[in-house]
C-alpha cells in the first residue's frame, strides 16, 4: 500500500510532465497552446494606423470611462457594442479618431490584464516543478525508509503522509491549471470582439 | 363508409411522407460541415443562404472531418472517445462508426476514396481502414507520434508528420516500411500533396514556416516564412494548408495572426494575407474552387472567400472552437 502511494505518486509527476512538457522556449509555461508572449495590433485591427503608444487615450474621459466600461466580460458584447455605436454617433465629425482612442484602450488594457494572466501562469508552472522534484525526493526517501532492515517505521508513515498529500494538491492544481490556461483566450476573445465592434462602426467613406 | 387501407396504400404514404420530410434537408445545397471541437457537435452549413442550418450531436472532441467520395458519407474523429463516427449526409443521423483506434485526429483518403489512413497520436500509429466492410486492414507502427496525415495521389506514399521528431515520415504503403525522414521545423501539424505529387508541403506551427518537400528526392527545396507588418513573429503558426486545382495557387492558415497567406505555389512566394476570424485553423474549397472556407478556433465562425477576387466575403457563426471543415460535393 505504501509502496504503492510512491509509485503512484512517480507516475503522477511522470503523466503529468508529458501532458505539460513545454512546447515553447519557456521552460515554465505550463499550457499546451503555444505560448504567444504580447498581442499583435495587427492581429485584432485591420482599420487605420493605430499607434498606441502615441494615442493618450486616458486623457479622454469619455474614451477612458467607455474602456473601462467594455473591457468587463460581465457587460455582454451586444451590449458593448452598442454603447460603441452610441459613442461613434456622439463623437460626430471627429468619429474616427475617436474608436481609434477607443481601440487603443481596449488592446493596451486587455493586453495588460493578459500578460498579468500569462505571468501567474509562469509561476504557477515554477511552483508546480518544484513540487514535483519535491515528491520525486520524497518517494525515493520512502523507498530507502521501507528497505531498511529494520525498517524505519515512523520515518515511513511520516514520508507516506506528507506524499498523499503533495500529490492531492499536485494533481487538483493540474487540473485547475486546464481553466487557468483557457485564460488567456477569454481575453483574447473579447479583445477579437470589440475590436470588430468598434471597426464596424469607422466611417470608411 | 369506411376505406380500408392496404397495406400497399399505408407503405405508399409512408415512403412519400418520407420522401416529402427529407425533401427540404440542407443536405441538398451546397453544403459545408464543420466540426466544433468546444461543443461536441457538427455544424450543418447551407452555402447557398451562407447560414448554419443545423447542429448535429457528435462524440467528444470532434477534430478531423472527411466526405467519402461518393458524398453519402461523413467521417468525424471523435478524439476522445476513440472513434471514427459515420454520418449519413442524407438524413444528418450517426449510421455507425469505424475501428479507428486510440485518440483519432486527422485522417487521409486517396483521390481512390479507399482506404481511409488514420492517425492515432497516443498509440504510435497509422490505422488503415476498409471503409466499405468497416473493417482495420492494417496497422502500422510508425514509432513516433504521428500528427498530420497525407497520402500521395497515387496512393502508394504515406506521410505522416510527428511532433516528437520533427520530421516528415514518408512510408511506403505496399511495404509498409519507413522509407525517408524530412526534418522540417518545429511542431510540424499539417502535410499535403499537391494534386500532381510534385511536391509536398509540410506547415510548422512553432518554426512559423511551410517546408516544400522534393517527394522523389525526399529533400526540403524551400523553406516559406512570413512576414506581416506589425506582427509578432510568435503569432504566426502556419497550420492548414490548401491547393487550387491547378497547383497555382497555395492558401496556408497561420493560426493566431487571424491571416490566410496567398501563395504562389509555383515560385513558394507569399503574394499577400488576408484578414479572416480569430485562429484560424483548417480550410476547404468550394467545389467549383469559388470560395475558400476558413475555420476560426476563437471566433467560432467559418470566413468566406472570394478566391477570385481574394476577398473574404462573409463570416458565419457555427459552434464553439470549429476545427475541421468539409464541403459537399454537389
Amino acid at each position: 500500500m505504501k509502496a504503492d502511494l510512491a509509485a503512484l505518486a512517480l507516475l503522477v509527476i511522470a503523466s503529468t510532465t508529458a501532458a505539460a512538457a513545454p512546447r515553447t522556449a519557456d521552460p515554465d509555461w505550463p499550457c499546451q497552446q503555444v505560448k504567444v508572449s504580447e498581442l499583435s495590433v495587427a492581429s485584432y485591427w485591420s482599420g487605420p494606423a493605430v499607434d498606441s503608444a502615441a494615442i493618450n487615450w486616458r486623457q479622454d474621459a469619455a474614451v477612458a470611462s467607455l474602456v473601462g466600461l467594455i473591457v468587463q466580460r460581465r457587460l455582454p458584447l451586444d451590449q458593448a457594442g452598442d454603447r460603441i455605436a452610441d459613442f461613434a454617433r456622439i463623437a460626430g465629425a471627429e468619429r474616427n479618431s475617436a474608436l481609434l482612442a477607443l481601440f487603443a484602450g481596449v488592446f493596451e488594457v486587455l493586453n495588460r490584464e493578459r500578460t498579468n494572466v500569462l505571468n501567474g501562469l509562469d509561476r504557477f508552472g515554477e511552483r508546480q516543478k518544484v513540487l514535483a522534484e519535491r515528491l520525486r525526493l520524497d518517494a525515493e526517501e520512502l523507498r530507502a525508509a521501507q528497505a531498511g532492515i529494520p525498517a524505519n517505521e515512523a520515518k515511513v508513515a511520516e514520508l507516506t503522509q506528507r506524499l498523499a498529500w503533495d500529490s492531492e494538491v499536485f494533481e487538483s492544481r493540474r487540473q485547475s491549471a486546464r481553466f487557468a490556461c483557457d485564460l488567456p483566450t477569454t481575453i483574447e476573445q473579447r479583445l477579437y470582439g470589440l475590436a470588430k465592434a468598434i471597426q464596424a462602426q469607422l466611417d470608411n467613406k | 363508409m369506411q376505406v380500408a387501407m392496404t397495406d400497399a396504400a399505408v407503405r405508399l404514404i409512408a415512403t412519400i411522407a418520407a420522401a416529402w420530410a427529407l425533401a427540404p434537408l440542407p443536405a441538398l445545397a451546397l453544403t459545408a460541415y464543420v466540426s466544433n471541437e468546444r461543443d461536441n457537435s457538427i455544424s450543418v452549413v447551407d452555402l447557398d443562404a451562407m447560414k448554419t442550418v443545423r447542429t448535429i450531436a457528435v462524440g467528444q472532441r470532434p477534430r478531423g472531418i472527411m466526405l467519402t467520395a461518393d458524398g453519402t458519407s461523413l467521417l468525424v474523429c471523435a478524439s476522445d472517445d476513440d472513434t471514427i463516427q459515420i454520418i449519413d449526409t442524407r438524413t444528418l443521423q450517426i449510421v455507425g462508426d469505424l475501428p479507428s483506434g486510440p485518440d483519432p485526429e486527422t485522417f487521409a483518403l486517396p483521390a481512390t476514396g479507399n482506404p481511409l489512413f488514420v492517425s492515432n497520436e497516443n498509440d504510435n500509429r497509422v490505422t488503415v481502414i476498409d471503409v466499405p466492410t468497416r473493417k482495420v486492414l492494417a496497422e502500422i507502427p510508425t514509432g513516433v507520434e504521428p500528427e498530420g496525415m497525407a497520402i500521395s495521389p497515387d496512393g502508394q506514399t504515406i506521410v505522416n508528420t510527428s511532433e516528437t521528431t520533427n520530421m516528415a515520415h514518408f512510408i511506403d504503403y505496399a511495404t509498409r516500411k519507413v522509407v525517408a525522414n524530412v526534418l522540417v521545423d518545429p511542431r510540424p501539424r499539417v502535410a499535403q500533396f499537391k494534386h500532381d505529387g510534385s511536391e509536398l508541403w509540410v506547415s510548422s506551427e512553432l518554426g512559423g514556416t511551410v517546408s516544400v518537400i522534393d517527394p522523389v528526392k525526399h529533400a526540403v527545396k524551400t523553406r516559406i516564412s512570413f512576414d506581416i507588418r506589425g506582427l509578432r513573429a510568435e503569432a504566426i503558426q502556419p497550420v492548414g494548408i490548401r491547393f487550387t486545382k491547378d497547383d497555382a495557387t497555395a492558401f496556408v492558415a497561420l493560426g493566431p495572426a487571424n491571416r490566410v497567406a496567398v501563395i504562389d505555389a509555383r515560385t513558394a512566394k507569399v503574394a499577400s494575407y488576408l484578414l479572416v476570424g480569430q485562429r484560424v485553423w483548417q480550410m476547404a474549397f468550394t467545389p467549383d474552387e469559388k470560395y475558400l472556407l476558413t475555420t476560426n478556433g476563437l471566433s467560432n465562425d467559418i470566413s468566406v472567400i472570394d478566391v477570385a477576387a481574394l476577398k473574404v466575403i462573409k463570416s458565419i457563426q457555427v459552434g464553439r472552437m470549429p476545427w475541421g471543415i468539409v464541403v459537399s460535393p454537389q
